[in-house]
């Protein structure tokens, strides 16, 4: 679908060189923190940057040289750039329009996607009167009619409160399966990233360091940097490299003012007892706490260092804990190089 | 820097095709012209013998007395330009009342006023016999010295700098002013903390304007100068012209550019460090409110203001153009203009056109630099689009600081026989009024999104498509504005249609001057009211068109 | 259809009529000459008439340059003259003022562009002498000019008119006129005098001769120190000076002696009166010449000779508001109102050519 080969380009700030590619009909992501090229890299597919060297192919089609307009690609901006002095019709019929498609036709289109981004009757309002979801439907519908190749998203859902995300999140899953179009877009939201993409392309620097399936990236994050910046992680120095836990591998085996153990919770892939690398343990004690609905969230000073451990139970905070843990779950990692802590 | 170099895509060989053909422009009708007045001045004296000539100016006690004055006195017209605007700019974008567009209009008026029309409005209202003095029962000599000077360069600009700072002020978010308030900020407080210095790139803006306007002075200068001031355009003109010594005004022209040069490279760094600042991108107007509601100082500073520098100076000749030579009020001046036969004097003759011929001639050699200037602009400012390039952004600023009356003579001497006369007005106007409508089409570009244009591209719109469809419609308010000045300098040209036309082609201001030289004194006040009337006609077609409404068509209003 | 759409159709559509019309309406009001050739008068400057001249043959055309402010009246005299007489079309090409021509014929010396160049004065007299622009005249009726205004014996610059330069005053602002050179430095007149820059301007010039002439080398910077307090300003040209002074700006301006007589005859007002200090004035000279490289040489010569004749200097006054060359020229009757100088002072050509850039480096440092 697309391919990035050896394609760079250099900033003064800093060099990107990018060399992966994206197959028909995913969802893919591109995650990273501010300034490592994620938008740097949705232009590029869209033409409104040129590399400074390498090739850019959409569907085995060299485009590297072409422009924006003959790339026949859906682009949905941060803040939906909806043009001001147009309706919504005009708006979504515009790409319809500037290849002078019969009028219709147009109308027929617009009607169409304005249903199915369940906007109906909205033809003639002024984009000034719409509320921050119904512009991003809007923008999208507008990418859409020209039936693009491949539908790009820079951060769809900064600019939007909470609630609407989600919607608008499931809403671009359901109408990417249906339509079976390739969509990629560009967030610095891990849960994002995790909650709606079949792959994500993690970004640093201008280097893509990662591209792998989300549960694949979560559970055998390559390094430090992409283990911390999907999900939390705790790293546990030891002799051939780091050990990485995510924090629901790791629970509190002693309860706190009571001598009592507590039976280890079931855990579905949890190996059987006496296998290789039997339960560890170490001494913590909790320093913070939050709730986070379905579970607490605990950060504790342990012999091994700073530990991050969720539970269901409700600890104080001070409490002496005994975490327990089994080191076969873990991910090991290779030494951090210098420079690659985050 | 933003694009590569390793890989050309059509859409910069547009842009590189385009600039191609601007810098051959600027070549042929301007850089060539203006050398070959200098290599001329060079051959008048011997490339050795040119040297020695210019270390002798360089080194007199007149030439930095030109130095000291030209500068002096364009600081201090700036100065006072900008503070006077202060309080005319915060009530046309705060408030709203009856005439606010009519006096938006006129703001705009000194400025393409020609300045032996200036010289005529001052004197009327400054002048030893004018209504002040009148009013007063003095005669003080308030215009014929260093004073004069300025309160006609004031006059000329302080409207100039409240279009500048009032769009400024209109953008400027209710926001930062609500915050200082709620932090406990008091009224005076939130103006000097939080106002004033987001104004300040605008007020830095109109101020090196102005200066560069006022450094680059001659007709106020030229009357009222005496033989005590000179700016470099005047002495550029009496080497040239009086003196008839050409390697002097070669060595004039070239310390002008340099000075001007100067002024254009720092002030650029100064607007472009300060602007990006202060744009707060996302703002709507702040709600207009009406005339109630302006403090009492204010709203007397700016009719005070009004007075003495706009409306007096225009309304005396007004006046006195409708005055009869029996004293009483009456069309006698106008009819004997229009109507062949009336006067005394054959007008035509003066004029060698009729009156008509005179408007038609102006409105069409304006329409014709105007829509090339325009248009070339235009063309710059979209293919600059989203580049920092202060090397090609100074560059063309350069004109600015060409004595006009060299590029006329240059125009002249190389295009002569080869160019039919009227050609070359148009080229040598749009030196006139390029730079200037360039600044004004580019900042306007620049302030719209990128993020529309490249909406626009992608899905599907070819460039031509995108000018139609986006930039055109939503920067109608900077084209109209760009383009209200694109018409006006040229109209108001006296400079490059006197120097190449020699006087045959009879445009408004070239009417004008004609009959002051033939002593029919009442008769040119009825020509420059009629100009006046065709500038307020054009500027309010345009601003009534381009004038903020009361909701801003933005999407985040 | 789309808003935008339309609009952006329309503004197509307008601006193609719009270069359309503007096209069409530059050639009616510049005339296809103009437009497409740039101008009548140069194109015929061509080879093949500088060497019909050459060859002493007749041609239909004559060139004059000329200032600005040449009487529509005159040129209307000679064009028919030339026209009934010849058959010989005048083609008259106006530069501004006096400086303006001058540099004109100097940066078109040697291209044949004209033929005749009407208005230089005595200010201009040395550097065009000096730069062999003219050729020599032998005009039928010289002898009947006033001898004392020949400035060239060859006569390759000829005087057509002359005036004296003197001040002027508004009698309604001022009753009391000063009579001599003395009762001007008084500290009534503070502020009331606008002159001309020597350096700019042809009378400016000349009054700063003429207070040579009255005061001497050793004495004419003395009379300007005392004199600074009473001028109002020092202008660039004349036009502007006698513009302000027109609008009661200032009641003594540095003008022409005739210039009364121009509000006489046009305005019906002997309002303003010639202010002829000590009974003296300075010659003003007007002249004309052939150029060296005046393709229609022959049509030159011929208006040298009329422009002579009584017929033309008889038109002088009226027109030009100046004298007539010719003292067996009747003057009309608002010229005998004036208060004419008893004197005219000149100081002769060489002697001005020599020392001029000295007096006014020395009066600039007394006026600066």
């Amino acid at each position: 679908m697309i391919t990035f080969e050896h394609v760079s380009k250099s900033y003064p700030e800093f060099a990107m060189h990018i060399d992966f590619s994206i197959s028909e009909g995913e969802l893919v992501s591109i995650l990273g923190p501010s300034g490592s090229g994620k938008t740097t890299t949705l232009r590029l597919i869209a033409g409104f940057e040129h590399p400074d060297g390498g090739r850019i192919l959409i569907n085995d089609r060299d485009v590297t040289t072409k422009s924006p307009a003959e790339r026949q690609i859906g682009y949905v901006f941060q803040d939906y750039t909806l043009f001001p002095h147009m309706t919504v019709a005009q708006n979504v019929g515009y790409g319809l329009r500037v290849r002078h498609r019969p009028a219709k036709e147009i109308r027929a289109k617009i009607t169409e996607l304005l249903e199915l981004m369940d906007l109906p009757g909205y033809e003639d309002r002024d984009v000034a009167t719409l509320s921050g979801g119904e512009r991003q439907r809007v923008a999208i519908a507008r990418a859409l009619a020209v039936d693009p190749v491949l539908l790009l998203l820079d951060e769809p859902f900064s600019s939007i409160d909470e609630v609407l995300r989600r919607d608008l999140r499931d809403e671009i899953v359901r109408l990417q399966k249906r339509l079976g179009i390739t969509v990629v877009f560009v967030t610095h939201s891990q849960q994002e990233a995790l909650a709606i993409s079949d792959r994500v392309a993690v970004l640093r620097a201008g280097h893509v360091i990662q591209y792998d399936a989300v549960e694949e990236l979560y559970r055998h994050p390559r390094d430090r940097f992409v283990a911390s910046f999907v999900g939390e992680a705790n790293f546990l120095e030891r002799e051939g490299g780091t050990l990485m836990l995510r924090p629901e591998q790791m629970e509190f085996v002693e309860r706190p003012g009571d001598d009592s153990w507590r039976e280890p919770r079931q855990r579905e892939a949890a190996p059987a007892p006496g296998a290789e690398g039997a339960r560890a343990t170490a001494a913590a004690v909790i320093e913070s706490h939050q709730f986070l609905g379905a579970h607490h969230r605990y950060q504790c000073r342990s012999d091994l260092g700073p530990l991050i451990v969720t539970s269901p139970e409700r600890y104080p905070v001070g409490a002496e804990v005994t975490v327990g843990y089994n080191p076969a779950e873990g991910c090991i990692l290779p030494a951090p190089d210098l420079g690659e802590t985050p | 820097m933003g694009s590569g170099n390793a890989v050309t895509t059509p859409e910069d060989r547009r842009q590189y095709a385009l600039f191609g053909g601007l810098a051959v422009f600027f070549l042929l009708f301007f850089l060539a012209p203006v050398g070959t007045v200098f290599v001329r001045a060079a051959g008048e004296t011997g490339p050795g013998a040119w040297w020695s000539t210019v270390v002798d100016i360089l080194s007199s006690s007149r030439t930095r007395s030109v130095v000291t004055f030209t500068v002096g006195q364009a600081a201090l017209s700036a100065a006072l330009a900008v503070i006077l605007a202060m309080p005319g700019a915060y009530l046309v974008s705060h408030f709203t009342f009856p005439g606010r567009r009519v006096i938006y209009s006129l703001s705009l008026l000194p400025f393409v006023l020609p300045s032996i029309i200036v010289v005529v409005a001052m004197i009327g209202f400054y002048g030893k016999s004018g209504i002040i003095n009148r009013i007063l029962g003095t005669d003080y000599n308030l215009v014929y010295n260093f004073r004069g000077i300025v309160l006609a360069h004031v006059f000329y600009n302080f409207s100039l700098a409240i279009r500048v700072i009032s769009t400024a002020w209109t953008g400027i978010s209710r926001r930062y002013r609500e915050s200082a308030e709620s932090l406990g900020d008091s009224a005076g407080g939130v103006f000097f903390r939080v106002t004033l210095p987001l104004l300040l790139p605008a007020i830095l803006t109109s101020f090196i304007l102005v200066f560069i306007y006022c450094f680059l002075s001659f007709g106020v200068v030229l009357v009222f100068g005496g033989i005590k001031y000179a700016t470099f355009e005047v002495a550029i003109y009496r080497e040239m012209f009086v003196n008839l010594d050409l390697p002097a005004a070669a060595v004039f022209a070239l310390l002008q550019i340099l000075f001007s040069g100067i002024f254009i490279v720092v002030s650029s760094r100064f607007i472009h460090r300060s602007r990006a600042e202060a744009l707060d991108t996302g703002t709507a107007l702040p709600p207009m409110r009406t005339l109630a509601a302006v403090p009492r100082t204010v709203m007397t500073g700016y009719l005070v203001v009004m007075v003495l520098f706009l409306l007096g100076p225009i309304t005396t000749m007004v006046i006195r153009a409708f005055t009869t030579s029996a004293g009483t009020l009456g069309l006698e001046n106008f009819r004997q203009l229009l109507i062949p036969g009336a006067a005394d004097r054959n007008v035509e003759s003066i004029l060698r056109s009729s009156v008509v011929g005179v408007i038609g001639r102006s409105l069409l050699v304006a329409a014709a630099s105007g829509t090339v200037t325009f248009a070339a602009a235009t063309a710059a400012a979209l293919s600059l689009r989203g580049r920092r390039t202060a090397l090609m952004d100074n560059a063309l600023q350069i004109p600015i600081g060409m004595s006009l009356v060299t590029v006329g003579l240059g125009l002249r001497l190389l295009w002569q026989g080869t160019l039919p006369p009227v050609v070359l007005i148009v080229l040598g106007q749009f030196f006139v009024a390029f730079p200037l409508v360039f600044r004004i089409i580019r900042s306007g570009v620049e302030e719209l999104s990128d993020r529309m244009v490249n909406s626009a591209a992608i899905l599907g719109a070819s460039r031509v498509q995108i000018l139609r469809d986006i930039e055109l419609p939503l920067l109608r308010r900077t084209f109209l504005n760009a383009y209200a000045y694109a018409l006006a300098l040229p109209f108001a040209d006296l400079t490059i249609v006197m120097a190449v036309g020699r006087g045959r082609i009879a445009t408004f201001p070239v009417a004008i001057y004609r009959l002051i030289g033939f002593r029919s004194f009442d008769l040119a006040l009825a020509m420059a009211v009629l100009y006046i009337m065709f500038c307020l006609i054009l500027f309010w077609i345009i601003d009534t068109t381009s004038l903020p409404k009361t909701r801003p068509r933005s999407e985040r209003s | 259809m789309f808003v935008s759409q339309l609009f952006s159709q329309v503004s197509a559509r307008a601006l193609r009529a719009g270069v359309i019309l503007a096209t069409v309406l530059l050639y009616a009001f510049f005339g296809v000459g103009e437009v497409a050739a740039g101008g009548s008068g140069e194109d015929s400057s061509g080879a093949a008439e500088s060497q019909a001249a050459g060859n002493g043959q007749s041609t239909d055309e004559l060139i004059i340059y000329t200032y600005d402010a040449f009487p529509e009246g005159l040129e209307k005299v000679i064009a028919d003259h030339f026209e009934q007489e010849y058959s010989v079309s005048v083609t008259m090409e106006r530069f501004q003022d006096t400086g303006g021509l001058f540099n004109e014929v100097m940066l078109t010396r040697g291209e044949g562009a004209a033929d005749l160049v009407i208005g230089l004065d005595n200010t201009y007299i040395g550097r065009a002498l000096d730069a062999d622009l003219f050729q020599p005249t032998e005009p039928a009726e010289i002898d009947a000019v006033r001898d004392d205004l020949i400035l060239d014996d060859s006569n390759r610059l000829v005087p057509f008119d002359y005036g004296n330069i003197v001040l002027n005053y508004d009698s309604e602002a001022l009753s009391d006129p000063p009579a001599t050179w003395e009762e001007l430095l008084d500290p009534s007149l503070r502020e009331s005098i606008v002159l001309m820059n020597p350096a700019t301007s042809s009378p400016g010039r000349n009054f700063l001769l003429l207070t040579i002439h009255q005061f001497g080398e050793e004495g004419y910077l003395d009379f300007w120190r005392e004199l600074e307090p009473n001028i109002l300003t020092i202008t660039s040209g004349w036009s502007d000076g006698y513009g302000l002074y027109t609008q009661g700006e200032a009641p003594i301006v540095l003008s022409y002696e005739t210039s009364p007589a121009f509000h006489i005859a046009f305005e019906d007002t002997d309002r303003y009166k010639n202010l002829v200090l000590d009974g003296v004035g300075y010659a003003q000279i007007e002249v004309m010449g052939v150029l060296r490289d005046a393709p229609n040489a022959e049509n030159a010569h011929r208006a040298v000779d009329f422009i002579l004749s009584t017929e033309f200097q008889s038109e002088i006054p009226l027109n030009q508001f100046m004298y007539p060359v010719r003292e067996d020229v009747e003057l009309p009757e608002s010229f005998h109102q004036l208060d004419r100088p008893e004197e005219t002072a000149f100081i002769d050509v060489a002697t001005v050519d020599e020392n001029y850039e000295t007096w006014l480096e020395e009066w600039e440092a007394v006026m600066r």
